[in-house]
């Protein structure tokens, strides 16, 4: 499967985006195959080699959220932001200085500008 | 670490969605925690453990691995002991923290632990403490997948019960039913733009679900609390049930056992409807 992906073989079909990585195969495989290792790793040779436009329509503004504030699920309404509030659970996102830290990790692992390409997006 | 009064000390890592979504999760941990004698720091910042985008082939275990030493190290001064309420940021967290690179750098020295297992461990100690009657109440139990099936290590079985929640669950002498899709994924971690099958998956569970007669739904991941929760609304919407079932995060189930108070402490009007907390409510007697 990964010889399929490298060689872009398998960016038409779909079997690789509907796998749950559930790992219940796994627990049953009699050969102890690492089978969601196997179906992330050919996800990531797809999108490098190609790119993928549901990926990026779905998931963009969550990779954007991650580079911007650290986070990918924010709070939406008011009475959990009240709760929050009330319970002291108001933990700050990432800070000026702690996101230029970030960045830099992501740099040094040729991380961000992969991230970049592969969404199709430019840090704001 | 231990505190100058001998106390163990953890960081509790809340985790996105059950900080940023079902809060009550994340303080009734913290609460759990005290109760057991534990202190209880938070992170000063909060960064996602990029579980979900590893999981979608966004980035590779490599940048998770690093990504979470980053976190432990900047946001969490280096602690012994990292507490996670979510199956994916313990399948992150975990799996990071014990690898190789991570393990032979002196730097990072913190296990992670879920939890449930902290549970799991003080369930006959926090039973003991109980002050709300469970005797009435259907609890089916979804441990969820990165727990049950976690593929790098050992976790923590049932002893008394099929599992670490049935374990817990009859702790506190709460009816644990079986159902025919216990351990099936509970859908919410396929990529999104399969409407139909992201449903159907869901929807097999939860009929499974409805039809072993459950009052509440028992589990130790936001992230499958949400999906069982927003699965429901769908099907309410589409008139296919005529209930809905309840979902509670482990945290908020002991928390609510002991007493504590099911809005401010467990937060449960952040995930369940008015008529819902009632019927509840009817079951438990606060």
């Amino acid at each position: 499967m990964i010889y399929a992906a490298k060689k872009g073989l398998i960016t038409e079909r779909e079997d690789i985006w509907l796998c749950l990585n559930c790992h219940i195969c796994e627990a049953r495989c009699p050969n102890s195959v690492r089978i969601s290792d196997l179906i992330l790793d050919a996800r990531r040779k797809v999108l490098e080699r190609h790119g993928e436009e549901r990926v990026s329509e779905f998931y963009s503004s969550f990779v954007r959220a991650l580079l911007n504030i650290g986070v990918m699920a924010f709070v939406t309404s008011s009475r959990v932001e009240d709760f929050k509030s009330e319970s002291g659970l108001n933990i700050p996102m990432l800070t000026e200085p702690l996101k230029s830290e970030l960045h830099e990790l992501l740099k040094k692992m040729n991380l961000e500008a992969r991230l970049k390409e592969a969404m199709g997006i430019e840090r704001e | 670490m231990r505190g100058s009064d001998g106390t163990k000390e953890v960081v509790l890592y809340p985790g996105c969605v059950s900080l940023n979504k079902y809060p009550g999760i994340v303080k009734s941990s913290i609460e759990l925690l005290k109760i057991l004698n534990v202190n209880v720091r938070l992170p000063t910042n909060m960064l996602c453990c990029s579980r979900p985008l590893e999981r979608i082939g966004i980035i590779g275990e490599e940048h998770t691995n690093a990504l979470a030493r980053f976190n432990v190290t900047k946001f969490m001064d280096n602690p012994d002991e990292v507490v996670v309420v979510c199956n994916g940021c313990y399948l992150a967290l975990r799996r990071a923290l014990e690898a190789d690179e991570l393990g032979k750098d002196a730097e990072v020295k913190a296990k992670c632990s879920h939890i449930a297992e902290l549970l799991w461990h003080g369930r006959h100690e926090l039973a003991r403490k109980a002050r709300t009657r469970m005797e009435k109440l259907k609890v089916a139990v979804h441990v969820g997948c990165h727990y049950l099936f976690y593929p790098h290590g050992d976790i923590v079985k049932g002893e008394e019960g099929e599992d670490i929640l049935e374990d817990i669950a009859l702790a506190f002498n709460a009816n644990v039913v079986d159902y025919e899709e216990r351990r099936t994924c509970c859908g919410g971690t396929i990529v999104k733009w399969f409407r139909d099958v992201t449903f159907s998956i869901p929807r097999r569970k939860l009929e499974s679900i409805i039809e072993s007669g459950a009052d509440v739904i028992l589990t130790m991941c936001p992230y499958c609390l949400r999906t069982f929760i927003r699965a429901q609304q769908r099907l309410k919407k589409l008139k296919e049930v005529e209930r809905a079932v309840p979902t509670l995060h482990v945290s908020q189930f002991v928390a609510i056992a002991l007493g504590l108070d099911p809005l401010k402490s467990a937060g449960l009007h952040l995930q369940m409807s008015a008529q819902e907390l009632e019927g509840l409510r009817r079951l438990l007697t606060f």
